[in-house]
């Protein structure tokens, strides 16, 4: 019995997390996705108007850049408060740990990244008269 | 009716007095017709005609048979009522036999009846003849089965003033010597018997205790007494008398039992006492100066092995030297709170009164005795009624599942009950314990005579259960009960805060449990809300698209009712597949997880059914939820779009440059509460996997593997402390002997495994005032080489201290260095349990864990385990080759040794040697060496 709850608790944790993951990485796609679509007419524009694909990568990646950015932040307090409480609620767990914070990060870093990244490679590659002409 | 006559016998010769039968039945007609049948066949009928006129009539006088009908006017049909009379009819008088009346094609009550006790049935309507004979059958039964308890009880009675003549009447005058007896006897009659003999100018004295109580203790008893007299001649040296008597025993004696046995031989001429003592508690020689010595050397107990040598030795004895032999009926005499009475405290009085009369010490000593007991001397109560409801389980198990087991004699630990009912198919109690059968509360110290509990004044230990009464809040309850328990006599001061009443649960989940279930539920929740999160995206993306649309209906005059009602039903519909869809993938998930969810549960509570179906309130919750996302996910766009301007909504798809502002605004909110929930649970994941992991390579600075523990309750099972003793000595004998077997070492106390011992422990020369906490266990020699545990300093315990129970102790590095941070602990004494015990360090080992490894591990004493001198002790066991294996030969050997000793079967525990990692070898993690369990339990056989 000494182990359990942790054993449980790494196990459901483990498997909440996964799906927390993969279904904010569609959720963090789809809304890059749709948004840059929305702003499609901008880009051609901007594109049209001597934007190199590079400026409008940038342009792009930095909205959602600052999302994410805001995001790990406020993430990386709750999940301090969390593990506290946890700490509190289940002896033997570990104390706020540096090291799993910086793994959740990392990895969430890396999936926004991705999430972000596609659909802003299509959008900086896309053909502005195409789109201007589709108006 | 007329041929009844023709069949009917007089009732047997032997009771000529007429049987008096209750006749209880609601219709006039039968009981008229019972009255012609039954007076006409002389038996003395009575008649009642309800239930409550049975048990007030059966209170008032006595009968020979209770003949009933189930079924009276309040229910009809299913015999319910008569049915439960039943029990209350046993319990009133046991030996009563009931026969029950049942109607015409209801077997099934009638095999219920007789399952709750009824003896027999008669199925109306009743022929006369197979009616007057089952009558005639059972009222001879039940007068045969109280002749013979009454019999049982005189012949006991009988065997206890044979017993007491046995014992010397007149003391042997032997001049020099003055001898003062004192005999109490406890309940019934029991094996503990002394002996004086006179030669001259010598005094032999023997005691002697048979193991167990009855009548084969008291008649083995008459045997010794006999040999005893026949081999103590005035020149047989002590040693030759147990030689000779211990080979007499052996050859009367069944399996299982032996005596504890102790001669002396007092010569006042040569100054001294010759004695041999064949494992019976030592007698204490109090010297007039206050010096004393106890008479322990000798061998092994008697009645075992023919061919037992036996030393004797010698004492120098001075004038107004004193000798106090007893048996263990004085020091395991227990107080109300369950302390043994013990060797010290009968030291204290024997030097304390060593300057009075022998008398006089003989009658402080008794009365000191009896006031430590509370005034009950060595009372072996008999409380209780013996009857025992067996699990479902063990039904199957040990009684093939016959349906004749109701009314059985089966032996648990050494007490007869009988069988009175069978569990339900996997029902557990109301805690997740498993057990084999059900006793009273009242028998309670019968199965475990270790604890009386009901003699305890701390009622921790129980737990009441009960059913509110429909409509009646638990609150009402607490209040009420609360008022009874503090109004209770003698309730201690501490105990009177009240009562508590709380949801029965298996688990008891109040206040351990619910921070971790908020937690899960925190968690689940936040789950939640990024799926929330990332539906409201989608909607508000869908409602995008559709803006256009929208703001184009609103211009030509759409009301917002009119808007709404398409996007709410959409929702709906949505919301309402999403739940459907979600029941029927959590019922699908809840299969396939609930079997590893229950394999992950420690053994004990393997049996556990756990009820894992959406219920009700389930449903509900799906179906509140789904629609509760309906209407606000359907509604939000509506706000969104109805507030909008219809202008604004043309104009932003007219726009170029700063595009509909809002919605990715309500976006962006979405994406970062989407990323900082993930973030938070990845955290919390990647933290428990961690904790998991400290965990598996958690140091605990002993090595598990191949190592098996095994504890025997042996004092439960009737043996003496002696004899427990002698059992353990025998079983690590052989066992040493096994290939394989690399080492056997006792303990009271295994690492990991729970409650361990704590005392204040204070080392000399240090400020009294902050004594120390310390685990305190007690060990053998080889302890610390069986689990591996290095030694930093110093050496282990040495057999001569083990038996004598020297003052030494091993203690733990932590321990150490907190006292002694230069490292010369070696060799100082340490005051434990309020300085009564002060023993001297040996050695010196390295931090283990304890009771689990959540506590921090450290401050350890260990002391020299006097053999048997703790009942609790524990066998471990350490071998090269497979545990399991081990575990069975142990059992083997056991069994060997006595064979009336059960065993369960061995199981293997994974947690114990999770971290069996020693020395800095992470790498040689053993996650799962098989730990085996073997006790004692206190389950039934038939007898």
């Amino acid at each position: 019995l000494w182990i359990l709850p942790s054993r449980i608790a790494a196990i459901a944790g483990s498997l909440l997390g996964a799906i927390a993951l993969a279904i904010a990485a569609v959720g963090l796609y789809g809304v890059m996705a749709y948004s840059i679509a929305q702003r499609g007419r901008e880009i051609a524009i901007r594109i049209a108007l001597g934007a190199t694909r590079q400026n409008v990568r940038t342009l792009l990646l930095t909205d959602g850049g600052s999302m994410m950015a805001s995001g790990l932040l406020a993430g990386a307090i709750g999940a301090v408060v969390l593990m506290k409480a946890i700490r509190s609620v289940l002896p033997g767990a570990l104390d706020a740990d540096p090291l799993a914070l910086a793994a959740a990060l990392t990895v969430l870093t890396l999936t926004a990244a991705t999430a972000c990244y596609l659909p802003v490679r299509t959008a900086s590659e896309l053909n502005p008269l195409k789109v201007l002409r589709r108006e | 009716m007329f041929e009844s006559f023709t069949v009917y016998r007089m009732p047997s010769p032997m009771d000529p007095t007429p049987a008096r039968v209750l006749v209880a039945d609601d219709q006039p007609d039968v009981l008229e017709a019972l009255r012609w049948l039954l007076s006409g066949e002389g038996y003395q009928p009575q008649f009642v005609s309800s239930t409550d006129a049975i048990m007030e009539r059966l209170r008032d006088e006595t009968f020979d048979l209770l003949l009933m009908d189930l079924n009276y006017s309040r229910d009809t049909t299913s015999g319910r009522e008569g049915l439960e009379l039943i029990p209350r009819v046993r319990a009133h008088d046991p030996s009563l036999p009931i026969v029950v009346m049942t109607g015409w094609g209801s077997i099934d009550t009638a095999v219920e009846a007789m399952r709750r006790g009824a003896k027999s049935f008669v199925q109306k309507p009743w022929e006369d003849v197979t009616l007057l004979e089952i009558l005639e059958r059972e009222i001879a039964d039940a007068r045969a089965a109280r002749r013979r308890d009454q019999r049982q009880q005189r012949e006991l009675e009988d065997a206890r003033l044979i017993q007491r003549g046995l014992l010397p009447t007149a003391l042997p005058q032997v001049p020099g010597i003055t001898v003062a007896v004192a005999w109490q006897p406890a309940y019934g009659v029991g094996g503990d018997c002394f002996d004086t003999l006179a030669f001259g100018r010598a005094l032999g004295v023997s005691i002697a205790d048979i193991a167990g109580k009855g009548l084969p203790a008291a008649l083995l008893m008459s045997n010794l007494q006999a040999a005893v007299r026949a081999f103590a001649q005035e020149s047989s040296p002590p040693s030759a008398v147990c030689a000779n008597v211990n080979r007499l025993l052996c050859r009367n004696m069944a399996s299982g039992r032996f005596a504890t046995f102790c001669y002396t031989r007092i010569e006042p001429d040569a100054r001294r006492i010759v004695y041999s003592n064949a494992g019976h508690n030592p007698p204490l020689l109090v010297r007039a100066d206050g010096t004393t010595a106890l008479l322990s050397d000798g061998g092994m107990v008697l009645g075992i092995f023919p061919d037992n040598n036996y030393e004797q030795s010698e004492k120098s004895i001075g004038p107004g030297d004193r000798l106090v032999c007893y048996t263990d009926g004085i020091t395991e005499s227990r107080n109300p709170a369950g302390d043994e009475y013990g060797e010290d405290r009968l030291m204290d009085v024997a030097l304390r009164f060593r300057g009075d009369g022998i008398e006089a010490m003989k009658d402080a000593l008794m009365a000191d005795v009896n006031q430590f007991t509370g005034g009950k001397f060595d009372e072996e109560l008999d409380r209780g009624a013996r009857v025992v409801v067996i699990s479902h389980e063990l039904w199957m198990r040990d009684f093939a599942g016959t349906p004749d087991v109701l009314g059985r004699q089966t032996t648990i630990n050494g007490h007869r009950f009988e069988v009175i009912g069978v569990g339900p198919e996997r029902f557990m109690g109301t805690e997740p314990l498993d057990p084999d059968f059900w006793v009273p509360l009242s028998a309670q110290p019968l199965v475990n005579p270790e604890s009386d509990l009901l003699l305890s004044a701390d009622a921790d230990w129980l737990l009441v259960v009960g059913r509110l009464a429909p409509g009646a809040r638990a609150r009402t309850a607490q209040d009420a009960l609360s008022t009874v328990v503090a109004h209770a006599a003698g309730a201690p001061l501490h105990r009177r805060r009240g009562v508590a009443v709380v949801p029965g649960t298996f688990f008891h989940a109040g206040s351990e449990l619910r921070p971790v279930i908020v937690l899960a539920l925190t968690i689940v929740g936040l789950v939640l809300v990024i799926a929330c999160a990332n539906i409201a995206n989608l909607v508000l993306t869908r409602v995008a698209v559709r803006q256009r649309e929208l703001a184009i209906r609103v211009a030509l005059g759409a009301s917002t009712w009119r808007l709404a009602r398409p996007l709410l039903a959409e929702s709906l519909i949505l919301a309402a597949a999403g739940g459907i869809a979600g029941l029927l993938l959590s019922a699908w998930t809840l299969r396939v997880l609930y079997p590893i969810g229950i394999a992950m549960l420690p053994f004990r509570w393997a049996r556990v059914v756990l009820d894992v179906t959406p219920d009700v309130r389930v449903l509900l919750f799906t179906a509140g939820v789904s629609v509760l996302a309906g209407l606000m996910f359907g509604l939000a766009p509506l706000l969104h779009s109805s507030k909008q301007a219809v202008a604004a909504g043309l104009r932003d798809q007219a726009a170029v440059f700063g595009l509909n502002v809002r919605g990715p605004r309500i976006r962006c909110a979405l994406v970062i509460v989407q990323i900082s929930v993930c973030v938070m649970l990845l955290a919390t994941a990647a933290l428990a996997v961690r904790s998991l992991q400290r965990t598996r390579s958690f140091d605990v600075a002993f090595s598990a593997a191949g190592v098996v523990d095994t504890s025997a309750e042996l004092v439960r099972h009737g043996y003496s402390q002696a004899s427990a003793a002698e059992f353990y000595r025998r079983l690590t004998a052989r066992l040493r002997a096994m290939p394989r077997v690399r080492d056997v070492a006792k303990t009271t106390h295994v690492p990991l495994t729970g409650g361990v011992r704590r005392e204040p422990l204070l080392p000399e020369g240090h400020d009294a005032a902050a004594p120390i906490s310390s685990t305190f266990t007690a060990v053998s020699p080889g302890y610390f080489r069986t689990l591996g545990i290095a030694f930093v300093a110093g050496r282990d315990f040495t057999e001569e201290e083990a038996t004598a129970g020297a003052p030494v102790a091993i203690i733990s590095v932590a321990l150490a260095r907190r006292f002694w941070p230069a490292g010369e602990a070696i060799g100082r004494r340490v005051a434990v349990d309020d300085a009564r015990l002060s023993l001297t360090i040996v050695g010196v080992v390295r931090d283990a864990a304890d009771a689990s490894i959540w506590r921090e591990k450290g401050i350890s004493l260990y002391v020299a385990a006097a053999a048997g001198a703790d009942r609790n002790l524990r066998l471990i066991v350490r071998t090269d080759g497979d545990p399991r294996a081990l575990a069975q030969m142990i059992r083997a050997e056991a069994i060997s040794i006595d064979p009336h000793l059960r065993f369960e079967a061995v199981r293997s525990r994974k947690f114990w040697a999770c971290g069996s990692c020693h020395r800095g070898s992470r790498r040689s993690l053993a996650r799962c060496s098989a730990q085996s369990l073997w006790r004692l339990p206190p389950s039934a056989s038939t007898a």
